[in-house]
């Protein structure tokens, strides 16, 4: 059982979920998909993989079996891992009344070796449910071959819950005795409840009975196809299995595709039972507004040929020319922060509050200055900056601009002509007014999903979320957040006891905000600096988040070019009182926490962190955390958790797992954001490897002015 | 609470009713965003066209000539007036009053800027050269910008030949002229720009392409 209190506010979560199934052509046609919510027949694989990078969300029903809803993720052309939640009975339990009480948490990967020939299949390798209690735990090998166009042949040999249906010796044995049986998933102790789950099966795979499976898919129309196989899952009655009833081995399906992102699935299940699902696709390297939507930029404004010799200019301008500009910029939602202009080189500070990609940015302030600067300014220095602070320094020629604009290969010209740099010094700068109110706010709905609380596995909460900020000055911003639920006052609790010898640092969430009555989310006090050219420094004070108040600080050593970034987080945090009000005095908890990080950017789209330190329950421990990044701004990423907290003290998962999502809001938008939604899927909110819900933070703050993501996006340069 | 910024609540309240967001933090909220795309598709199915920019006359483009430039979309058959925003070298950039630029370069465009899919730049020297000698190949050089933001570019091989003298009318104005059709194929597009050139050697009136994901436009010279 996958048991997770899980809540977020602003709606992010159920924001990405309705991006996600928001039907966006974007996908190819490709193969079908299972009841699991990977490629496939319908409870059985085939050795079909998606598009590269699409991503499948399934919802499937049925009533003997239940819910399942999976993400299936196409990581690479042959590789994939899907997450599942599934809602059914076990053998075991009273299955009565309520139906379908397990609530089950898997995960799988599957890899293709090759692609099919002439005359040899596809084959792939896979493990579903291999992480964690290994309900649908199985193991197999499939081969698919299609039969002109359209008809595709698949058969395979599975093990585990694959194995069960007229299962034979495993054919592996002939290797070693050890894959003749297969031992029984050892749990950890819990009551003789089935254990924690959330650790590798290993010692399971590929061991005990195997047996053979397959069948068919006919695709009739584009639209429309059949599919029917031989299923070698038996759902044996046994102790912490799916209890559902077999009457025959053999099942068939309809698939239909209106669009080319949306299958339904229709057909008949284990000889007794009827069936659907519907699975929407979307591929992040498919962005449905193309380009995007942003207006065209002002032209580069060429310099005559005679003005090209002056090596000065006319001082009494100053004034003229830095309104000029400031207010240039403003047009393109970029505030001029400050300016030094000297005979031949101009550098500008800004902050662009519009463009996802600063290195639009920087083709755009180029392409302003070209407008206003005198003659004889040939190069520019533009230095972004980030919450008050320039993170790098572009250094342009104006020459440059002028003879690459509207030319073929233009971007990578002027990238490969390009200096980046350290942000310089503030002396010689001299600062515009502020173009920008210090005082903003904002009012308006949020619906949040609330996981697990003690009303019910899945909960909507929806209310209205005032939103304000002040800037005391550009590196000080006060900032906060109050909200109000509709719902009025509700039952706190948690779903599921957590009882450990810790103090409920998560696990107490479903009791937070509950009693109706205004909630301050955040309110907070930041200050972000820059120590040295490649130090930057934050100290946020306040009530940090919706469970904890305190101090945070951070430095991060993040060298304009670099790949690594190495930083140390401190905090001092008390848990606030239930009613998220003002006090402390409802837990009386404090603890210090805190983290060394190491950030590193692989290049091609991945980005891994690794956080060592002390986490919210005062346990110790690492986060390991791997990212794909698109250079449109999505990511798709996993992290894991493992703390001296022990599993059985952990609970259900043994440790903080999850994967996540961020989709930029450009991409489904069209018009430039900077915004994006965020949502994690996980097992969090338990009490072990538990972080502080910090706002902020760096390293995501600094790099996006920085090489790498410049780099990543400079085809926007010229946009 | 001043009495305006209890108005402005109020304001807000009531808009959320329609689920929407307000205040300076908001304007990019997805909230807002999306009631604003799907306002936006509202209106595209059953509203009214979306409005003209400012209607040329033969008037005005007699009285400033060369200062203007008629761009109409195929299919959408809105005409916008665009007026020279930048020159470099023999590159003119040409923008419309809701911000979408033509760049061309001897009446070919060779950039885009504002459209769904954008031309980022071309080389078409080649097809200057075809058209200067009425007629022949040339091969032609795009780019494009893509949806993870990499520039994609695009090896044309193109055919160029005369397709007779027609009469063109801009704008009010019967120009005659010389047609030619430009095909051009690459291993994944196919398309045919047309020039109608008059006796002077300029192109009166165009249709190109900007894009697979854009279509054709129509540009024509007052």
């Amino acid at each position: 059982m996958a048991c997770s209190i899980y809540r977020t506010f602003l709606g992010n979560s159920v924001c990405t979920f309705a991006l996600l199934f928001a039907s966006v052509a974007t996908a190819q046609d490709g193969p079908s998909y299972t009841v699991f919510g990977t490629p496939g027949l319908i409870e059985m694989p085939t050795a079909e993989s998606a598009e590269a990078s699409d991503i499948a969300a399934t919802f499937a029903y049925s009533p003997s079996s239940g819910y399942r809803t999976s993400f299936t993720y196409q990581l690479t052309s042959k590789f994939s891992g899907s997450f599942r939640y599934a809602v059914f009975d076990m053998y075991g339990y009273d299955v009565t009344d309520p139906k379908f009480e397990t609530f089950d948490r898997s995960f799988d990967l599957k890899y293709r070796f090759n692609e099919e020939g002439t005359y040899m299949p596809a084959v792939a390798v896979g493990l579903r449910d291999f992480l964690g209690t290994g309900r649908f735990g199985s193991e197999y090998i499939v081969a698919s071959k299609s039969v002109g166009s359209n008809l595709i042949v698949t058969g395979g040999l599975g093990w585990g819950r694959m194995g069960t249906k007229n299962g034979f010796d495993n054919p592996l044995g002939v290797v070693s005795d050890y894959f003749d049986t297969r031992p029984v998933y050892e749990d950890r102790d819990q009551q003789g409840e089935g254990g924690n789950g959330g650790t590798i099966s290993v010692k399971q795979f590929f061991r005990g009975d195997a047996a053979v499976f397959g069948g068919l898919e006919y695709q009739i129309s584009p639209k429309l196809g059949v599919k029917a196989e031989y299923s070698s899952i038996a759902y044996l009655e046994e102790p912490l299995t799916p209890a559902v009833d077999i009457a025959s081995p053999l099942n068939f399906g309809v698939t239909y595709r209106p669009r080319s992102n949306m299958e339904l699935n229709a057909g008949y299940l284990y000889g007794s039972d009827f069936y659907f699902g519907i699975t929407t696709m979307l591929n992040p390297e498919k962005r449905p507004v193309l380009s995007g939507l942003d207006s065209a930029p002002a032209p580069l404004k060429v310099r005559a040929k005679d003005a090209l010799a002056a090596t000065t200019w006319d001082r009494t301008n100053e004034p003229a020319l830095r309104a000029a500009l400031a207010q240039l910029l403003e047009v393109e939602g970029i505030t001029l922060d400050s300016l030094e202009v000297g005979d031949r080189q101009a550098r500008v500070r800004y902050s662009n509050s519009r463009y996802r990609s600063e290195a639009q940015a920087i083709g755009r302030v180029s392409r302003m200055m070209s407008q206003v600067m005198p003659a004889s300014v040939e190069t520019f220095i533009l230095e972004p900056m980030r919450r008050g602070v320039p993170v790098s320094a572009t250094t342009l020629r104006r020459s440059d601009l002028e003879r690459l604009e509207n030319t073929v290969g233009a971007a990578d010209a002027i990238l490969e002509r390009a200096r980046f740099d350290p942000a310089g010094p503030d002396a010689g700068l001299i600062a515009s007014p502020s173009q920008r109110d210090k005082w903003q706010w904002g009012i308006g709905p949020y619906i949040a999903l609330v996981l697990f609380d003690a009303s019910g596995p899945v909960k909507a909460d929806v209310g209205l979320q005032f939103d304000g900020r002040y800037e005391l000055n550009k590196n000080l911003v006060i900032s906060g957040s109050i909200t109000q639920s509709a719902l009025g006052e509700r039952p706190g609790g948690a779903f599921f006891d957590n009882p450990n010898n810790y103090v409920n640092v998560r696990t107490d969430g479903a009791y937070f905000g509950r009693d109706g009555t205004p909630n301050l989310q955040n309110l907070t006090l930041a200050y972000y600096g820059r120590l040295t050219p490649d130090i930057y420094s934050r100290v946020t004070l306040g009530y940090l988040e919706w469970m904890y108040g305190g101090v945070s600080a951070e430095v991060l050593w993040k060298p304009v070019g670099s790949r690594l970034a190495l930083g140390a987080e401190v905090n001092y945090t008390a848990m606030r009182n239930r009613d998220q009000g003002f006090k402390f005095d409802e837990y009386d908890y404090q603890v210090a926490t805190g983290s060394l990080s190491a950030y590193y950017d692989f290049g091609k789209g991945y980005q891994a962190q690794v956080d060592v330190g002390r986490y919210l329950a005062g346990d110790w421990g690492a986060t390991f955390a791997l990212d794909r990044e698109f250079q449109n701004g999505w990511r798709v990423g996993g992290y894991f958790t493992l703390t001296d907290m022990p599993f059985d003290q952990f609970g259900e998962g043994s440790f903080d797992k999850g994967i996540r999502v961020t989709i930029p809001y450009d991409y489904f938008i069209g018009s430039p954001s900077r915004k994006d939604v965020s949502t994690t899927l996980q097992s969090l909110s338990r009490d072990g490897g538990a972080q502080l819900m910090v706002d902020g933070r760096l390293y995501e703050t600094v790099r996006g002015g920085q090489v790498a993501d410049l780099t990543d996006s400079w085809g926007r340069f010229w946009r | 609470m001043t009495f305006a910024k209890l108005r402005l609540a109020a304001v807000c309240v009531v808009g959320v009713v329609g689920l929407s967001a307000c205040g300076s933090l908001n304007e990019q909220s997805p909230a807002a965003g999306i009631s604003q795309m799907l306002k936006s598709r509202l209106t595209a199915r059953n509203g009214p066209p979306p409005p003209v920019a400012p209607v040329l006359t033969r008037e005005a483009a007699d009285a400033n000539p060369g200062a203007f430039m008629l761009l109409s979309r195929a299919g959408l058959g809105t005409q916008a007036s665009m007026v020279t925003a930048g020159v470099n070298g023999s590159k003119i950039t040409w923008m419309s009053a809701d911000q979408v630029s033509v760049t061309l370069e001897n009446g070919i465009i060779v950039a885009t800027r504002g459209f769904v899919q954008d031309m980022m730049a071309a080389d078409i020297t080649q097809v200057v050269n075809a058209l200067i000698a009425s007629g022949g190949t040339a091969q032609r050089r795009v780019e494009y910008l893509d949806g993870l933001d990499q520039i994609s570019t695009e090896l044309l091989q193109c055919r160029i030949a005369s397709g007779g003298f027609e009469n063109v009318e801009a704008l009010g104005k019967v120009v005659e002229t010389e047609r030619f059709d430009e095909v051009c194929i690459s291993e994944t597009i196919q398309y045919t720009n047309i020039y109608w050139i008059n006796d002077d050697g300029a192109i009166t009136k165009s249709r190109q392409l900007v894009s697979p994901g854009v279509g054709y436009v129509e540009l024509v010279r007052p």
